[in-house]
């Protein structure tokens, strides 16, 4: 951090973290052998997963992506969403001090085997997104029953 | 493999890895604070842009209720105030993951100059509070004409 650029904004002693600790996003790695084509950073969106009745919802902020940045795929078992930014930096702006890098996001989750995967919904507003999987319907086990003989 | 690919195609910026190293090192400091009754005590980050006539100032606040944020101009002294998280949780929800920041948040950023409060606009878009600022005419970058003798 440049303290040359962070100092006349924030007069607290601490500029960085001013008087409450910063939360930071976290980018994604990339795997091993593997290189980005786009030099866009990308972010490992921060999520909330709630249970209630028969679903699972999942909450993620997406701060700066709108409903058409959103791309949600389903393979196999894995659920992915993306999102991109619509706008990095203000039009005719320049940055001047920087706590939260501006990119996409991506991140992966495994789905449980009980989710109906035709019924999963999305909506997004103000920055976040909002899934919700609902679970199969018919849950019910079928015992064999085992007979003496 | 050369410089550039081992970090994901960027340029290897040391200042910024300085710079998210003391975020992540605020976040660690915060995650044990947040024993219970101190929940909600991360701050959003914040980034400053500027041109010629305004001072833009951007927040990474998704989910909140526009109507409850508090953009205060006192002199040169900035405070953007709310809440995150506004909805409760219901009964009978369980959560397998919890990330998301919640409760208030109040940010204060010291400028190098006094702004005029009646020229501030504040907007609330995908997730990102912005406050524009106009800077006063004293603070205007000026060209001087050098003349020659």
């Amino acid at each position: 951090m440049n303290p040359e650029v962070n100092s006349p904004v924030c007069g607290c002693d601490t500029p960085a973290t001013c008087d409450q600790p910063v939360v930071a996003k976290k980018e994604t790695t990339v795997p091993e052998g593997a290189e980005r084509t786009k030099s866009q950073r990308v972010f490992v969106p921060l999520v909330d997963i709630v249970e209630k009745d028969q679903q699972l919802t999942l909450v993620a902020d997406l701060p700066g992506v709108d409903e058409s940045g959103i791309d949600i795929a389903i393979e196999k078992n894995v659920l992915t969403i993306r999102g991109r930014v619509s706008q990095a930096i203000p039009a005719g702006f320049q940055l001047r001090y920087e706590e939260y890098g501006v990119g996409d996001y991506e991140r992966s989750f495994m789905l449980p085997n009980d989710i109906d995967r035709e019924g999963i919904q999305a909506s997004m507003k103000d920055g976040v997104l909002r899934v919700t999987l609902p679970k199969v319907k018919q849950a019910t086990t079928r015992r064999v029953p085992v007979v003496a003989g | 493999m050369n410089l550039l690919s081992r970090f994901g195609g960027r340029l290897w910026d040391p200042w910024r890895e300085i710079g998210q190293l003391q975020h992540e090192m605020g976040r660690l400091l915060n995650s044990a604070r947040s024993l219970p009754g101190h929940e909600g005590r991360e701050a959003p980050p914040v980034n400053v842009y500027t041109n010629e006539n305004d001072i833009l100032i951007t927040l990474e606040v998704p989910g909140i209720d526009p109507s409850l944020v508090d953009v205060t101009v006192a002199g040169s002294l900035v405070t953007l105030a709310g809440k995150l998280g506004g909805e409760g949780v219901e009964e009978g929800t369980g959560f397998h993951r919890r990330e998301r920041p919640v409760g208030q948040f109040s940010r204060r950023l010291q400028l190098p100059f006094e702004v005029d409060p009646s020229k501030t606009e504040a907007t609330y878009e995908r997730g990102v509070l912005s406050v524009k600022l106009s800077r006063p005419e004293s603070a205007k970058p000026r060209r001087v004409t050098v003349k020659a003798s």
